[in-house]
């Protein structure tokens, strides 16, 4: 009975990670301005997950439970290395560029990549949920634990403040 | 509403009901500031939008799979998968310790396997506890490195080896132990203080058939060969096992005092057994032997030559005489009280050791030429006089030790050759080159025929080839033999 359990388990969790492991490592690359380190904590979100699924509830929203846990982890990261001594590492290092030709690089990606690491923490993501990922308020407010209007209200201060960096940049 | 009230609106104009777009799209009318936020929000959705999108590698998926559902699949495999993998681990190996040991036990030293070889035999050796079973694995391990020692060399490899045995004679350069020619290496010649028969431990080094020995020391007689030393008048009887033919008469080299120079230290026949040679090979030395032996039994004594040989070597005769069974050491001569009689068929027989036995003395009586000097002709005739059998000859050129003894080989008689018939002189052998050196008394009247006696058998004295005379110097009657057409053979032309 348990081995039948925790191989369902299993295959639930496999689907899980084929289908997010995408975007939660770019979510993760967005937040944190640099690849490694995307997937480093990439690997550690899909642990907590796996290890947490079991006692997930069945209706649960797993992809807004997902980007929670990723969000707490890259929230805990940034925390522990502290934010001032991250930011000049991602001033020096070259940001991957799009995929394709050269052409399509644009010098509008790498400042744009480089204005939203200067975004607080708690702008950033709900900014890059929100324009990046596509997702809803509601969601958005699932995924990071806050109210539709906890969302609104941090959405559009960090639409003014990124204006204010990436204008300056431009 | 004002500009305030709409600023939120236009953050998640996406999401705004069409209501709530309506009275968006009235304010932007009328506001050129909101409208031109707006523009901005929609730039900053392109742009982030379209910023470049990251693929992960397989390297991020094996390592998520490994730590999660693979290793808990492996956790979860059935017990007797586990027991069934750990018995087949368990028995590959056995099956891989027992071939190794297995073929380890045939290798020699400088072998890959042969560590292996002497790991097995100290353990062995450290599992024995009877007294009695340790002693005989020992035993046995002292026989392996012996003849581990003597295929080492018998093959001509170069390895490091170690053997204990009884040493059998030393000189100047080397030992004899247990039939091994041991070299002494400078750097051991300090660690020399055996005498002959004590039991020494060598370790040296075998190259190109060779053994030079870097260590060497005594080692305590209890453990190793106890040999049991045997009185003549104990007098061992031959068991039924007996092979006298097999055995191997190993004189010891003192009597002759032209080999060594130190004289023996007991006068005394010592049969020395060592158990383990009992038992591998159980024979017993003949101590007496049949006096009448056939004409035709080869000689196991040492022969004429070996004198000679003996006395060309700087070694004694164990040099160059493997010992693998039980020895008999005469170490006197033994006189006619003793309770064997002069051994004719004995390896020891002490006139054949003394080349100086002047049996190649003068022959003036048989012999016209009696005052023409004689060459010894005990060495070197001895190969070419038994070629040319159809000699008709019986002289005898040894007056002084066989008088009246017929040569061992009866001559036939000339009318009784079968060359008689035979054109071709070329046929018959010529004796290539000692027959010129042997006095050719081409002209001497032909010897009467001596009487038939009984052949005695005493092979040390008398050589076959002293008896012979040439074919080619013997007149014969002319119908009977084409003695002419047998004496060109002769490269003298006579």
């Amino acid at each position: 009975m348990d081995a039948n359990k925790s191989a369902d388990l299993d295959a639930a969790f496999e689907q899980l990670f084929n289908t997010y492991q995408q975007p939660i490592l770019n979510y993760l690359y967005r937040l944190l301005g640099d690849v490694e380190r995307a997937e480093e904590l990439t690997q550690d979100v899909f642990l907590k997950a796996y290890r947490a699924l079991s006692g997930l509830p069945a209706d649960a929203n797993q992809r807004a439970w997902l980007y929670r846990i990723a969000t707490n982890t890259a929230y805990d990261l940034l925390r522990r290395s502290r934010l001032l001594q991250w930011l000049p590492l991602l001033e020096e290092r070259e940001l991957p560029t799009a995929e394709g030709s050269p052409e399509e690089r644009t010098g509008e990606q790498q400042a744009v990549q480089k204005a939203l690491a200067q975004l607080p923490l708690d702008y950033r993501a709900p900014l890059i949920l929100f324009s990046v990922q596509g997702y809803s308020i509601k969601e958005i407010g699932e995924m990071l634990g806050l109210s539709e209007g906890a969302v609104k209200t941090r959405l559009c201060r960090a639409r003014e403040r990124f204006r204010e960096v990436y204008g300056e940049k431009r | 509403m004002g500009c305030a009230e709409f600023g939120p609106q236009l953050a998640i104009f996406r999401e705004l009901s069409p209501a709530e777009r309506e009275q968006l799209q009235a304010h932007l009318a009328t506001c050129p500031d909101c409208a031109a936020t707006l523009v901005t929000y929609m730039e900053q959705d392109r742009f982030l939008s379209a910023l470049p999108v990251l693929r992960p590698s397989p390297k991020l998926r094996a390592a998520v799979l490994a730590r999660t559902v693979d290793r808990h699949r492996l956790s979860r495999a059935p017990a007797w998968r586990w027991a069934s993998a750990a018995l087949v681990t368990l028995l590959v190996f056995l099956v891989v310790m027992g071939g190794t040991i297995s073929v380890a036990a045939e290798a020699l030293p400088g072998d890959a396997l042969y560590p292996v070889k002497r790991t097995v035999e100290e353990v062995r050796l450290t599992f024995t506890f009877n007294p009695a079973a340790r002693e005989s694995y020992e035993q046995l391990l002292v026989m392996t490195r012996l003849e581990e020692t003597q295929k080492v060399l018998q093959q001509g490899r170069e390895a490091d080896v170690e053997f204990q045995g009884r040493l059998e004679a030393t000189t100047d350069g080397g030992w004899a132990v247990e039939g091994v020619k041991v070299q002494i290496a400078p750097e051991a010649w300090g660690q020399t203080p055996s005498q002959p028969g004590a039991v020494v431990m060598i370790e040296g080094r075998a190259a190109g058939g060779q053994l030079t020995a870097r260590r060497v020391s005594v080692v305590p007689p209890k453990p190793v060969t106890p040999a049991r030393r045997v009185s003549p008048s104990a007098s061992p009887q031959p068991s039924p096992t007996t092979v006298p033919s097999e055995a191997t008469a190993v004189p010891t080299p003192a009597p002759s005092a032209t080999e060594q120079s130190e004289p023996l230290p007991t006068p005394s026949l010592t049969l020395d057994i060592s158990p383990a040679r009992l038992t591998r090979t159980p024979r017993v030395v003949p101590v007496t032997v049949e006096p009448t032996p056939k004409p035709e039994d080869k000689e196991p004594t040492i022969e004429p030559s070996a004198t000679a040989d003996s006395s060309e070597s700087p070694l004694p005769r164990p040099w160059r005489t493997r010992l693998p069974r039980p020895t008999v050491r005469p170490t006197r001569t033994p006189t006619s009280a003793e309770p064997y009689p002069l051994p004719t068929r004995t390896p020891w027989v002490r006139p054949t050791r003394t080349p100086r036995i002047p049996w190649p003395t003068p022959k003036p009586t048989l012999t016209p030429e009696a005052s023409q000097p004689t060459p010894l002709p005990t060495r070197t005739p001895r190969v070419p006089w038994r070629t040319p059998k159809p000699s008709p000859t019986p002289g005898s050129p040894e007056p002084t030790r066989l008088p009246s003894r017929t040569p061992r080989i009866s001559w036939p008689s000339p009318t009784a050759t079968p060359l008689q018939n035979q054109p071709a002189p070329t046929s018959t052998p010529a004796p290539p080159t000692a027959t010129p050196e042997r006095p050719r008394p081409t002209k001497t009247p032909r010897p009467p025929e001596p009487t038939p006696t009984p052949l005695i058998p005493t092979p040390t004295a008398v050589p076959p080839t002293a008896t012979p005379v040439p074919p080619t110097a013997t007149p014969v009657p002319p119908t009977a033999t084409p003695q002419p057409e047998t004496t060109p053979t002769c490269p003298c032309g006579s």
